[in-house]
């Protein structure tokens, strides 16, 4: 596990287009992104990114992806227009 | 009054949460949503705080504006904060997200929280002013 502290500048350079997993973050509150964070799990998939916190000492932190959120020529459609609730449980 | 600023560079608004299970706390992403009728997470990420289906309060399907209709769980949440609020046991769905994982998106914060809110969105300032929650 990494222990160094990264500015967030750095670590878009080093982790970009992954999930990374930051424990010990500086997040001015309302801003878009921390402004520094140790980097303490990181995997380029979300499905292996998921296992990996699975696995882990499950540390709080914060989940985020590095990288541009962009649609690349699949629409990106969000919402649901029909909730439909089932029998409880 | 509160003042979140997004990523207008990124092609779909997206703000913070911390949510909170049996196991840990987590802060993350959700894109904010208002064509969404329930707060959505992933069922990766709620499987890492600690819930499962067996936490299930019901099933729940979602259908959009096309694809199939998709099966999944409601479950609520100890705690979830957003813009600094916290609500307890919020019933969020939980459904995967993996279409959209390269996309870096964990979750959709939906119109069951959104229109508890008084706010004014200045889009193209990327600027979200709250003024108040009422669920709070």
């Amino acid at each position: 596990m990494n222990t160094k502290k990264l500015s967030w500048e750095d670590i878009r350079k080093e982790y970009d287009g992954q999930w990374v997993h930051l424990i010990d973050y500086d997040w001015n509150e309302g801003t878009p992104y921390p402004n520094s964070g140790v980097v303490h799990i990181h995997a380029k998939t979300r499905k292996e990114f998921n296992e990996l916190i699975k696995n882990s000492d499950r540390i709080p932190g914060a989940r985020i992806y590095v990288g541009d959120v962009k649609e690349t020529g699949n629409a990106l459609r969000m919402g649901c227009l029909v909730v439909t609730q089932h029998a409880d449980h | 009054m509160q003042i979140i600023s997004f990523d207008r560079s990124q092609d779909i608004p997206i703000v913070d949460a911390i949510i909170s299970g049996p196991l840990t706390y987590e802060r993350v992403r959700l894109v904010f949503d208002s064509g969404c009728a329930l707060t959505q997470i992933d069922t990766g990420l709620i499987e890492s705080i600690g819930y499962s289906a067996t936490n299930a309060k019901r099933t729940m399907s979602v259908r959009g504006p096309v694809g199939e209709e998709v099966e999944g769980y409601v479950v609520g949440l100890e705690d979830f904060k957003v813009f600094g609020y916290s609500v307890s046991n919020l019933e969020v769905g939980v459904y995967d997200f993996d279409n959209f994982a390269h996309f870096g998106i964990d979750g959709l914060l939906g119109f069951d929280l959104i229109k508890q809110m008084h706010f004014e969105l200045n889009a193209p300032e990327g600027l979200l002013k709250i003024f108040d929650i009422k669920a709070a």
